[in-house]
C-alpha cells in the first residue's frame, strides 16, 4: 500500500507544476499580444480596427482592448495556480503520513486484554469456519 | 484481480466506535454511538440487532464513510473506512432503497455496475445473474416509478450484489417486503452465505434472524450490550412446559407438581400449562396418565431471541 | 480510468434528468420564443437589423442558459442528499470528488443541449434573414458556454453548504457583482474608504470571478476584432477558475455528513 500511494505522487504533483507553470506563462507580458495587438480571430468575418466606432458608445465597454481586464484573469489564474500546488502539497503530505501511519499498524491494542481475547475470538470463529 | 486478493480473518473491524451529535442550544451532545467495538468475521451472517434509535443505521453509515466518527476507527477487510477503496468489495442495501424514478431496473444494476468496476461481457453476466437472482428479470424494462415497494427493494438488492461483493452490508432489507419475497430473501442469504459471502444484516425482525444468523450483535442506546452465537446469547432455561386438558380443577396434581418444584398455570376453560424441570418430565406424563388428565403439546422452555433481546435492551 | 466512468455514470444520469425537468422544458420554450420574437420587434433596415437581432439572440442565450446553469446545478446534490439517491452510490468505490464532478458533468451536459437547441434556432433565423451564418457565432457561443461553466460551479459549490434557495440566490447574485465587477470597484474605490474597507473590497474584487470577460457578443455584433492571446487567455482563465471552484465545491462535499 505504502509504495502505491508513493508511485502516485507525480501523478498529482505533476498537473499542480503544469499548471503553476501555466499560470506563469500567462503572468508574463505575451510578446504576440504587444508586439500585434490588432491580430483578429480566425472566426473573424470582417478585419476592422479594434476601436471601431459605430456611434452607439458600445467600444468604451469593449474588455479586450482594456489590459486592466487582461491583467485581472492573470492575477487569478496565477492565484488558481498557486491554490493548486497549495492543495497538491497538502494533499501528498496526507497520504504519506496516512501511509506511514497504517504501514506498521497493529491494528489491535494488545494492551488491553480484554479486547484482544475478544477479538482473538472472533477471529478463531473465521478460521474454524474456513477449515471447515 | 480479485482472485489475487487475500481474504482477511475479519470482514469488519471497529474499534471503539463513537458519533456523537451537538443539540441545538444545549451543552451537552447525543450520543448516537458509544464506544462501540466489534469484528465480524469473514464469512455467514451477522445480525446486528436493536430497537429503533439504537445506533444501528449511524454504525452502518460511519462503516460506508457516510458520516465520519467522532471517536474510533474502523476497517473493512483491512482498509480503513475513510480510504473509497475500502467499499470495493461491500455491497450496501439501505433500509428503502432510492434511485432515480425515471431509469428502469435494468438501467440501475447497469449503472451499478459500471460504478462496481465492472465492464463488457463480465457486467452483462452478473446484470443478468443479479436480475435473476430477485426475481426481477422479466420486469427488468419496467421503469422505476411504476413499480412497487418491493420491486425497488428489489432493484436496490441486485445493485448491491452486482459488483459480486465479498461482503454485504444491510439495513432492515425485509421491509419492503410481502411474506414470499423475506422467505425468498433468506433463501438468497442462506445461498450467498454458503457461497463464502459475508453479511451484515441490521433487522429488529428477530424471529427472522434467528433462524439465519450465524452471529449476533446487540445494540441498545448506542452500546453492543451483546454478541455472539444466538445459542451464547439467549438463555437455555432448564424446563419444559407442558400443556394439558382436564374435566375440571386437580389439586392432587397441582400439589405434587409444585412438589416437584414446578408450577401450574390456568389457561382457559378446561386447559393448563404446566412448567417443570426438563429430567422429571417422565414422571409428569405418569402422573398425567394416573389423574387421567389429556396432554397436548409439550414445549421446550429455551429463551427465544426475541425473549433475549427484549431482556437486554430493557 | 475508472474515476472517468464514474464521472461518466453519474453525469450520463444527472444529463437525463435534467433533461427531463419540467423547468428546463419551461425555459426552452420561452428561449425559442424569445429568439423567434426578437426577429418580429426589429423592422429596421437589413444592417440594423441583423445587429438587433445577434444582440438580442446572444442575450437571450446568456440569460436562459445562465438560469438553467444554476437550477440545475444548485437542485442537484441536495436532491440527491433529500431524495437519499446518494446513499446506493456512494456506497459504491466512488470518491466524493467524483460524484460531483460526475452531477456537474451532468448539469454542463444539460446546459449544452439547452444551448445547441438556441443555437440552432438562432442559426435558422440568421440564415433566413442574412442569407449567411456569421461564423464569429463559433467563439462567441463557446465562450458563453465557459461563462455558465463557471456559473454552474459556483453554484454547485454553494450548493454543497447552502440551502439550495439560498445558493440560488447567491448563485445569482454573483453572477450580477460578476458581470459588473469592475464598475462596481472604481465605483466604490472612487469614494473615501477606510484602510480595512480598501482591503476587504481589493480582496472581494480579485476573488470575484470576472464574467465580462466572456462576453463577446459586441464582438459579433459590431464585426469587432479580438486579439487571439486574449481569447485563449480568456479561455484559460474560465477552465482554472471552475477548476477551482470544483476543488472547493469537492473538499467541501468531502467533509460534509451524509
Amino acid at each position: 500500500m505504502k509504495q502505491t500511494n508513493q508511485n502516485r505522487a507525480p501523478w498529482i504533483l505533476l498537473p499542480c507544476v503544469l499548471l503553476t507553470l501555466g499560470g506563469v506563462t500567462l503572468l508574463a507580458p505575451h510578446p504576440a499580444a504587444q508586439a500585434a495587438p490588432t491580430q483578429v480571430a480566425p472566426a473573424q468575418t470582417a478585419a476592422k480596427p479594434a476601436a471601431y466606432d459605430d456611434g452607439d458608445g458600445d467600444e468604451l465597454l469593449e474588455h479586450w482592448d482594456s489590459p486592466r481586464y487582461g491583467a485581472e484573469e492573470r492575477i487569478q489564474i496565477g492565484g488558481a495556480a498557486a491554490g493548486f500546488l497549495l492543495l497538491g502539497v497538502v494533499v501528498w503530505g496526507k497520504r504519506s503520513r496516512r501511509t506511514a501511519a497504517y504501514a506498521g499498524l497493529t491494528l489491535v491494542d494488545v494492551s488491553d486484554p480484554v479486547k484482544t481475547e475478544f477479538l482473538k475470538s472472533e477471529q478463531s470463529v473465521a478460521e474454524e469456519r474456513k477449515a471447515a | 484481480m480479485k482472485g489475487n486478493q487475500t481474504m482477511p480473518n475479519t470482514a469488519i473491524r471497529i474499534q471503539q466506535f463513537t458519533k456523537e451529535y451537538p443539540v441545538p442550544r444545549q451543552k451537552e451532545k447525543r450520543v448516537a454511538v458509544s464506544n462501540l467495538t466489534l469484528a465480524v468475521p469473514t464469512g455467514g451472517l451477522f445480525g446486528f440487532l436493536g430497537p429503533n434509535g439504537a445506533g444501528k443505521t449511524t454504525t452502518i453509515k460511519m462503516l460506508l464513510g457516510f458520516l465520519p466518527p467522532t471517536v474510533g476507527e474502523a476497517w473493512l477487510f483491512d482498509r480503513p473506512v475513510g480510504d473509497d477503496r475500502a467499499r470495493q468489495r461491500v455491497g450496501y442495501l439501505p433500509e428503502q432503497p432510492y434511485f432515480p424514478k425515471f431509469l428502469s431496473a435494468l438501467e440501475v444494476v447497469k449503472a451499478h455496475a459500471g460504478l462496481s468496476g465492472l465492464a463488457g461481457n463480465r457486467a452483462k453476466e452478473r446484470i443478468e445473474l443479479c436480475l435473476r437472482q430477485v426475481n426481477m428479470w422479466d420486469n427488468r424494462h419496467m421503469i422505476l416509478s411504476k413499480c412497487s415497494k418491493g420491486m425497488t427493494q428489489r432493484v436496490g438488492l441486485a445493485s448491491a450484489l452486482v459488483g459480486d461483493p465479498d461482503l454485504l452490508i444491510m439495513d432492515e432489507p425485509s421491509s419492503g417486503l410481502d411474506p414470499l419475497g423475506r422467505k425468498e430473501l433468506r433463501e438468497l442469504l442462506t445461498a450467498l452465505k454458503n457461497d463464502g459471502k459475508t453479511i451484515f444484516l441490521s433487522s429488529h425482525l428477530l424471529s427472522e434472524m434467528e433462524s439465519v444468523c450465524d452471529r449476533v450483535g446487540v445494540m441498545a442506546r448506542g452500546k453492543l450490550v451483546a454478541c455472539g452465537t444466538p445459542a451464547e446469547i439467549t438463555r437455555a432455561g432448564d424446563g419444559v412446559r407442558v400443556q394439558i386438558e382436564q374435566a375440571e380443577r386437580d389439586e392432587v396434581l397441582n400439589t405434587q407438581i409444585a412438589d416437584w418444584g414446578g408450577s401450574v398455570e390456568a389457561a382457559g376453560e378446561g386447559s393448563a400449562y404446566l412448567r417443570v424441570p426438563s429430567a422429571l418430565v417422565y414422571k409428569v406424563m405418569g402422573l398425567l396418565e394416573t389423574r387421567r388428565a389429556r396432554l397436548v403439546a409439550v414445549t421446550s422452555q429455551r429463551e427465544t431471541l426475541e425473549d433475549a433481546f427484549l431482556r437486554l435492551v430493557s | 480510468m475508472q474515476a472517468l466512468r464514474n464521472i461518466g455514470i453519474i453525469g450520463r444520469i444527472t444529463m437525463l434528468e435534467g433533461a427531463r425537468k419540467q423547468v428546463f422544458h419551461v425555459l426552452m420554450l420561452f428561449a425559442v420564443f424569445l429568439i423567434f420574437g426578437s426577429a418580429s420587434l426589429a423592422k429596421f433596415d437589413q444592417h440594423v437589423q441583423m445587429k438587433m437581432l445577434n444582440d438580442l439572440c446572444l442575450f437571450c442565450v446568456f440569460l436562459v442558459s445562465s438560469i438553467v446553469a444554476i437550477t440545475i446545478t444548485v437542485t442537484g446534490v441536495p436532491g440527491e442528499m433529500e431524495q437519499k439517491t446518494v446513499y446506493p452510490v456512494i456506497a459504491k468505490p466512488v470518491a466524493r470528488w467524483q460524484f460531483i464532478c460526475g452531477k456537474y458533468a451532468g448539469a454542463m451536459g444539460t446546459v449544452a443541449i439547452g444551448m445547441a437547441i438556441m443555437a440552432a434556432t438562432f442559426t435558422f433565423l440568421q440564415l433566413s434573414y442574412a442569407g449567411h451564418l456569421d461564423t464569429a457565432m463559433f467563439y462567441v457561443l463557446p465562450f458563453l458556454y465557459l461563462e455558465t461553466a463557471i456559473l454552474a460551479a459556483l453554484a454547485l459549490w454553494l450548493s454543497t453548504w447552502a440551502s439550495w434557495p439560498l445558493a440560488w440566490f447567491l448563485s445569482v447574485l454573483l453572477c450580477l457583482l460578476g458581470n459588473l465587477k469592475f464598475p462596481l470597484y472604481d465605483s466604490l474605490m472612487s469614494r473615501p474608504q477606510s484602510g480595512f474597507n480598501r482591503v476587504a473590497i481589493t480582496t472581494l474584487y480579485h476573488l470575484l470571478p470576472n464574467l465580462e470577460s466572456f462576453n463577446f457578443k459586441d464582438a459579433m455584433v459590431h464585426h469587432l476584432a479580438v486579439p487571439n492571446a486574449y481569447l485563449w487567455q480568456t479561455a484559460a482563465y474560465g477552465l482554472f477558475y471552475t477548476a477551482a471552484l470544483l476543488t472547493l465545491a469537492s473538499l467541501t462535499f468531502a467533509r460534509k455528513e451524509l
